[in-house]
């Protein structure tokens, strides 16, 4: 595979598919991983997926895919509303990256308005289920493999 | 029965092959439109595309218009300003289940664009893209048809 695309996975996202499936959705986080990967495959990049509920972990993740993902998808979660430690992270990193989201925070608690994600990144996709992961997977796949579009 | 989508586009979408400061060059109301265009096509979906430099008339696309319609994709910008008009317009539709999405060719939280008040809330049917360009748009509209085909569900 040419590029490399690292998934990324803050807290409580171990429990996809068994926390609020009515907000989340009833997918586990292993059953979307697959299918991102198959979407990545498609156009010809790897799709590496993790996940903590520690912020320097997740920390640690952004400053390995310096040397080691062409594109980062952050899903940080809480601490998207907390973190400048991630925000801070995803500056470094320089290739295309994209904030996603399941739920749209900006349509829930007001604690949930603020990104520490946003200004750090290129995009954001918030609010389409976990099919999100996949969009954001297919456009950041086609996106690094030099197509203007993610016409498929 | 094809399912039907209404991508409802503000100003300053007119001007955007311009020198507009932002980052997409060549995505231009009508690039934008073809891309739609041929999306929807393959999608076996109904596109009806419009663009407003009126805001009465946005706001009336989405408070009359708007239910007639399976989805829709909402690109307000240049009307940021008077977003909160818009609130209980897409919530009406929202609560009658259909998906709407918020898009933007930029991503509106880089540092330096003014903050931003986003136009919908209160719903798990509403879904927001922005810094992908074109695909912001894309993004949008497989959003929709995947959760028309589904039947529902996030």
């Amino acid at each position: 595979m040419d590029n490399t695309i690292y998934v990324i996975n803050g807290p409580n996202l171990n429990l996809l598919g068994k926390r609020e499936p009515g907000i989340y959705g009833s997918s586990t986080l292993k059953e979307i991983e697959a299918r991102c990967r198959k979407d990545g495959a498609r156009f010809g990049a790897d799709v590496a997926f993790f996940q903590s509920n520690h912020e320097g972990v997740l920390v640690d993740y952004l400053q390995e895919a310096v040397d080691k993902a062409d594109g980062v998808i952050i899903n940080a979660a809480a601490y998207t509303h907390t973190s400048v430690a991630i925000h801070d992270a995803l500056r470094i990193f320089k290739g295309f990256k994209i904030e996603l989201h399941i739920s749209n925070p900006r349509a829930r608690e007001s604690f949930r308005h603020v990104s520490f994600v946003a200004s750090a990144v290129d995009a954001v996709i918030a609010g389409l289920g976990v099919y999100g992961y996949e969009l954001a997977t297919e456009v950041m796949a086609c996106r690094l493999s030099g197509k203007q579009s993610s016409q498929s | 029965m094809s399912h039907k989508l209404l991508v409802l586009n503000g100003p300053r979408l007119a001007g955007y092959g311009d020198n507009d400061g932002n980052d997409f060059k060549g995505a231009t109301l009508e690039t934008i439109r073809d891309e739609c265009t041929k999306l929807c096509a393959k999608l076996g979906i109904a596109l009806d595309f419009r663009q407003t430099e009126n805001q009465g008339e946005m706001h009336h696309w989405i408070a009359n218009d708007g239910k007639d319609f399976d989805g829709i994709v909402l690109s307000p910008l240049g009307f940021r300003g008077s977003a909160p008009e818009y609130k209980p317009a897409v919530q009406a539709l929202t609560s009658l289940g259909k998906p709407v999405v918020e898009v933007y060719i930029n991503n509106v939280f880089a540092e330096g664009a003014e903050a931003m008040e986003q136009v919908h809330e209160s719903s798990s049917d509403t879904g927001f893209v922005c810094g992908l360009g074109v695909d912001s748009y894309l993004v949008g509209i497989k959003s929709i048809a995947h959760k028309l085909k589904a039947g529902v569900a996030p």
